[in-house]
């Protein structure tokens, strides 16, 4: 459906995608990862021909993107990170006009903006203008106007950027259902989001794929070293004296959490070996009240220093290896990196942790 | 390309874009018009509509400033330019969409020789050979104020800049008698030309090289020309200077001539003014 070989693009000295190839097929949800910067939006970009690749080949369901562009883009419903929308136009009268453009007009073009209307539940603002709209609203709009005409190929860049939690699932859903049949590409820089969405995630930094493979295998090989947050409840001093003296646990770092009463544990196996059943039978030993316990969530820059420590260690992850459990660990080299970094400040971690609380929330939900 | 036209001519007749353009040149007209035909008992219209072509030096600039600017702006030339219609139509159908509005403007103030009839003998051939002048300069204008729009995403450089450029096409009739006729002058006129031109092509093509061979064999052969055939030189800067003059030409079409010659003239003009809009995005994309 998509296929991506050696795409480059350089922007005077300094190159912005550097050599990505990748596939998507029907059916199938592919997940761009990436700091802001990393090359995400200049790949979607070029993916739906707003401009040029200085390199490398573009095709979209057998039409290639620079021989015969207009037929490519045909095939191709584009949300760009701000979605592209007419102030000063009402939300039909804008569709109408998306349709025309894509060549979907008269009857069909009529069903076609009544069928994203609903999917996309923005009916009841069909006759208000668009400059009157919410953020979440204006969202929706572009969604529509990605999904006229039925295209074989969707590409959302940052799809849930700005829309509230209720929002995001109603999104989240959207997208699912549109990859049943679709190739749908969408970028997003948060890693609970891609994991909840997408079948397959690229990882990308500075304008290069730096890891990729399926949801589940890139989730496992980078939850295995992240560690796992225990809640305790009890006196600190007893609960960090409790940790102290078990030899399969590397590193234990305690820090308060919203229940009163209680801390959080953040535990670091040796060689991050799972250690859940260790810890749960340490508390019942010493009578402490294990409230909760479940891996660490990483997140995206944690990933990144992942990667980068592990070198050369880290490519595909392919879905033929999802059968073998634990044997990610194997991959990486030593647990010190993440060691390192649970010894970041507690405040930078609290903070960290307010912000994607929402995510982690609705991630959970999938 | 339908679909870009029609919305192009629902923006311009939604906001006030289109009612004040259209507005301000029958003012314009309406006023000539009072002056020249009513006060004065003068029949010939056709000098009304040349006294009233400044107005286009106003006019374009606020027709066009967003046909590529404001898309720019509100991000919504991804839309159009991921879509499945060539950039060629594109433009195209910007410029028709103007035009289209300007042509609304000039129908409207067909009333105002229709009012004289009653009263006498009109001029008709005049009269419409000024009209096609009319049209095909009002053409030019746009094309190259769409030009000016797809380069910048700000609607006010947009605008400020069309309307110098179009003052500029204006001063260049006015100054045309006080230019120096004088073969050196000319041939100095040749070089300032050679020197832009290649200034352009080094940034263009962003090396060293290209801008020197032109400069070597553009330069060389109008020295040659120079101490040659000296006698061609006298008098150049004017001719080259009125034979580009796209007002010069509308005195023409007001005095009653139509010659082929201005007509391919504007329409060359115009096609170019969108050949280079098409080339000015297309190397955005590549850039």
């Amino acid at each position: 459906m998509i296929e991506v070989s050696d795409l480059r693009k350089r922007y005077g000295r300094g190159v912005a995608v550097d050599g990505v190839s990748f596939h998507a097929k029907p059916g199938e949800i592919l997940g761009f990862l990436g700091p802001n910067g990393a090359g995400k939006t200049t790949t979607m970009n070029m993916l739906t021909g707003y401009i040029a690749p200085t390199d490398g080949e573009i095709i979209i369901n057998g039409f290639n993107m620079l021989e015969s562009p207009l037929k490519a883009r045909s095939q191709i419903g584009y949300l760009p990170d701000t979605p592209p929308l007419y102030d000063d136009m009402s939300v039909d009268e804008y569709l109408t006009f998306a349709a025309r453009l894509k060549k979907v007009s008269g009857k069909d073009g009529r069903a076609s903006v009544e069928l994203v209307k609903r999917k996309t539940f923005i009916e009841d603002v069909s006759k208000r203008i668009i400059k009157n709209l919410s953020k979440g609203y204006r969202q929706r709009v572009g969604v529509a106007q990605a999904m006229l005409g039925d295209p074989k190929a969707i590409i959302f860049d940052e799809p849930t950027v700005g829309l509230d939690p209720q929002q995001i699932i109603e999104m989240r859903s959207l997208i699912k259902e549109l990859g049943k049949k679709r190739a749908v590409i969408l970028s997003s820089h948060i890693l609970s989001e891609v994991s909840a969405v997408c079948d397959r995630v690229i990882i990308m930094n500075k304008g290069k794929i730096v890891a990729s493979g399926t949801t589940n295998a890139l989730t496992r090989a980078f939850s295995g070293g992240g560690g796992i947050v225990a809640r305790v409840k009890g006196e600190r001093k007893s609960i960090v004296n409790a940790f102290e003296s078990v030899p399969e646990i590397a590193e234990a770092k305690i820090k308060p959490c919203q229940e009163e009463g209680a801390w959080d544990v953040i535990i670091t196996g040796k060689e991050n070996a799972d250690v859940r059943e260790t810890v749960f039978r340490l508390m019942a030993a010493k009578d402490m009240p294990l409230l909760m316990l479940k891996p660490v969530d990483l997140t995206l820059e944690e990933v990144f220093l992942k990667i980068t420590n592990a070198g050369e260690g880290f490519g595909e992850y392919g879905g033929d290896r999802s059968d073998k459990t634990g044997d990610e660990s194997g991959d990486e080299p030593g647990g010190e990196p993440s060691a390192e970094k649970s010894g970041a400040s507690d405040a930078e971690a609290n903070a960290r942790d307010e912000g994607e609380k929402e995510e982690n929330v609705s991630g959970g939900d999938n | 390309m339908a679909a870009i036209i029609r919305k192009e001519l629902h923006e311009y007749f939604t906001s006030m874009t289109g009612y004040a353009s259209i507005s301000f040149f029958l003012l314009v007209i309406g006023f000539f018009f009072t002056y020249f035909n009513l006060m004065y008992a003068d029949p010939d219209y056709a000098a009304t509509i040349a006294s009233s072509i400044f107005a286009l030096i106003f006019m374009a600039p606020f027709m066009t400033m967003r046909l590529f600017a404001a898309e720019k702006r509100q991000k919504t030339d991804i839309l159009i330019f991921t879509s499945p219609v060539s950039i060629a139509s594109i433009v195209v159908a910007k410029v028709i969409s103007a035009i289209t509005v300007y042509l609304i403007g000039m129908a409207i103030t067909i009333i105002l020789p229709l009012t004289l009839a009653p009263l006498g003998k009109l001029p008709v051939p005049l009269i419409i050979s000024a009209y096609v002048g009319f049209a095909l300069l009002g053409a030019c204008f746009m094309s190259l104020g769409a030009f000016v729009s797809s380069l910048t995403s700000n609607q006010i450089v947009a605008t400020i800049s069309s309307c110098v450029l179009f003052v500029a096409l204006f001063a260049i009739d006015a100054f045309l008698p006080l230019i120096p006729s004088n073969g050196a002058w000319s041939f100095a006129f040749i070089m300032a030309l050679i020197a832009i031109i290649a200034a352009l092509t080094g940034y263009t093509t962003k090396n060293y090289i290209s801008p020197v061979i032109v400069i070597l064999v553009a330069g060389g052969a109008n020295a040659a020309l120079f101490f040659i055939k000296r006698d061609i030189f006298t008098g150049l800067i004017f001719k080259i200077l009125d034979a580009c003059s796209i007002t010069g030409r509308f005195s023409n079409f007001s005095a009653g001539v139509l010659s082929i010659a201005d007509i391919i003239f504007y329409i060359s003009f115009s096609v170019a003014m969108i050949v280079i809009t098409i080339a000015a995005i297309e190397k955005r994309r590549w850039r």
